[in-house]
């Protein structure tokens, strides 16, 4: 089977080709040797295509922390997801990509929308953003009242099926 | 020293820096804290603790009764602030006097006059102190819209009791204008509480350097040099050194002497920052005067040999300043950063999460300040500033390559964070030729993004992520029974 997961945002698809001599990560179809060190706590060593490569990895959530070469990076499994995304806008629903309280609503259900335009008004960490239309539509439903909190990936607004889908 | 117990009335990496001084003096010292902080790095440090109540976290922190009560309950004579929360605010610095208490900062009076940018800026004009073209705009949407239009796109507005870029805004085109006006009219009113806004025209690519000035309340003052604070993004600085690199010193001196003015005419009291935009051409303007240590003191200290806690201290026991002007002379180059819970990548999103691993760097010059621990939680109910990682160098190429070096050691996962990108612009060219002004980053925003890792690198933190799962690692090392049968291939 394979594991479907986001790189810094970029979906990649990785799968388990073989098991001996030793394992066989087929990653986007391109296929890399990898044995495992033990290492103590977060640390982890990895032995891949014969290069050693040592860093440091935690899980937070959804997201696996990985840090390598004095660079960190945000890995996402995206194949146990039963929803659309963790965050952002995808098919209808509007998600919020963290928590935070809405300041003000600009659309009502029933209305048109354009693609780009802004429905909302959320603040988060004391920093106030526009959420937008990810695509024309019409509102089919609001999730949230102004000055309601909410969490990380909650669904805000939700626009009507597209015509013809 | 009169004072044998202080309260520090904040959190996070300014509570630790402040308690840590307090330390070294042999001066007991008191935090405070929100439940939500009782694991804190902060609490653990100082000598007693108190908690506060509060609906919401940051609440607690801005009730002026409560912490007067814990500075009482435990006999503190002074107050120390840190930045943000309640150091700027009048009614506070006097609440705390009138209990019987040294608020260690300027007096109510001062606060008030420069917390508020329309009178702090006609009393810089007062005083020989040049400002930037501006007007307050009145109530009335149509006349302010007349008014602003008279001072030329494009214009800032300017919420005129703000700060850190809340209710500010830039108008390019009078399409923006009366959008503009009416929100950072309402975010001046929900973050300050006072909805008046001014407009002012908008330099561009200006610099922002800033004089660290310390003032005994007499009308003597002296200024501790600049800080070059160019590096900004969302309107707040996230790079800052000192001295400011490049600039004559001719005209070094004219905007360290022009802060000393304005000081002096205030009758300034303790530790402030008076904060300038500097031109292309070289003219600059007072922007506002902070009344509190800035995030960014460590880089003056670094310069100067100096633990600017300790003269707050010293000036707020009355004990004066102890130093001359001639006394301070500043050596090398310190520059620091602002490690944030944000994505850059994502225009610099907040992020949230828990810090999984922390490891700190250390090296020659280095300095962090941190007030964060292995298990805390990152939520929104903060600023996103996590720590500050400084370092100092014989000269500013050195102090640059140290920061980027200690960056790359520093291990601190389980929240996105801008680490990375800092250490992209610390070893920028245009950074290290000395190029800076306030749009820098957007400037070099494609140069600054994260380049995607080479197809080895990638793998090799998938198959890390991958194995951090334990349903994937049933699959990949999971011995079936025929395998386990033929040998142990595992070894």
């Amino acid at each position: 089977m394979a594991y479907r997961f986001n790189l810094d945002g970029q979906p990649v698809a990785l799968d388990i080709r073989h098991r001996v001599p030793r394992l066989g990560l087929a990653i986007d179809d391109v296929v890399a040797d990898v044995t495992e060190v033990p290492a103590e706590g977060a640390a982890f060593e990895l032995v891949v295509d014969g290069r050693v490569r040592r860093g440091w990895r935690c899980i937070v959530g959804q997201d696996i922390h990985v840090r390598l070469d004095g660079r960190s990076y945000v890995v996402r499994r995206t194949d146990l997801d039963f929803a659309e995304g963790g965050g952002g806008a995808a098919g209808n629903d509007i998600r919020s990509d963290m928590p935070g309280t809405t300041i003000a609503l600009h659309v009502a259900v029933g209305d048109a929308v354009e693609e780009g335009q802004r429905l909302l008004t959320i603040e988060s960490m004391k920093l106030q953003m526009t959420i937008a239309a990810h695509r024309a539509g019409r509102i089919a439903a609001l999730h949230v009242e102004a000055n309601a909190t909410f969490e990380r990936g909650a669904v805000l607004v939700s626009l009507a099926p597209a015509e013809g889908e | 020293m009169p004072f044998s117990t202080v309260l520090v009335a904040n959190r996070g990496e300014i509570a630790c820096r402040i308690i840590r001084t307090l330390k070294a003096q042999g001066i007991a010292s008191v935090a405070v804290y929100h439940h939500e902080d009782r694991n804190a790095p902060h609490v653990a440090l100082a000598d007693r603790a108190v908690e506060l109540t509060g609906a919401v976290p940051v609440q607690a922190y801005l009730d002026a009764a409560q912490i007067i009560a814990a500075a009482q309950a435990t006999g503190a004579q002074a107050l120390h602030p840190g930045y943000g929360f309640l150091s700027e605010n009048a009614g506070f610095a006097e609440a705390v006097a009138a209990a019987g208490i040294v608020f260690i900062g300027p007096d109510a009076e001062v606060i008030r006059l420069m917390g508020d940018k329309i009178r702090s800026r006609r009393f810089a004009a007062e005083h020989g102190v040049p400002i930037a073209p501006s007007v307050i705009l009145g109530d009335d949407l149509e006349a302010a819209m007349a008014q602003a239009r008279d001072i030329g796109f494009p214009l800032l507005i300017k919420a005129s009791a703000g700060g850190g870029g809340k209710g500010m805004k830039i108008v390019r085109a009078e399409a923006e204008l009366a959008d503009s006006i009416t929100t950072a009219t309402a975010e001046a009113r929900r973050y300050f509480g006072d909805g008046r806004v001014y407009a002012e025209r908008l330099i561009e690519r200006p610099r922002h350097i800033e004089v660290q000035v310390l003032g005994d309340g007499e009308g003597r003052v002296l200024h501790l040099y600049d800080r070059e604070c160019s590096l900004q993004r969302r309107y707040q600085k996230i790079v800052e050194e000192a001295p400011a690199p490049g600039l004559p010193e001719g005209l070094r001196a004219e905007i360290c002497a022009a802060a000393v003015r304005l000081a002096g005419a205030a009758r300034y009291r303790n530790a402030g920052t008076v904060e300038f935009i500097l031109t292309p051409q070289g003219d600059f303007y007072f922007l506002e005067m902070n009344t509190r240590l800035q995030v960014e003191h460590p880089v003056t200290e670094l310069i100067l040999g100096l633990d600017l806690v300790a003269l707050q201290l010293r000036v707020a026991g009355g004990e004066g300043l102890g130093l001359a002007q001639e006394d301070l002379k500043p050596h090398g180059h310190a520059i620091e950063c602002r490690i944030c819970a944000e994505e850059p990548g994502r225009d610099f999103r907040p992020a949230t999460g828990r810090i999984g691993v922390l490891r700190l760097p250390a090296g020659e010059g280095v300095r962090f300040d941190g007030g964060i621990r292995e298990g805390q939680a990152v939520t929104p109910a903060f600023d996103s500033m996590l720590a500050k990682l400084v370092a100092f160098g014989a000269t500013r190429d050195e102090a640059a390559a140290r920061l980027a070096a200690a960056l790359d050691q520093m291990v601190l996962l389980g929240v996105p964070t801008n680490a990375d990108y800092l250490g992209r612009i610390l070893r920028h060219d245009a950074f290290l030729a000395g190029r800076l002004h306030t749009g820098f980053l957007g400037d070099h925003a494609g140069d600054l993004a994260a380049p995607a890792p080479d197809a080895g690198t990638a793998a090799a933190v998938l198959a890390a992520a991958a194995l951090a799962q334990p349903d994937f690692r049933n699959v990949a090392f999971g011995v079936p029974p025929l395998h386990a049968a033929i040998g142990h291939w595992r070894n």
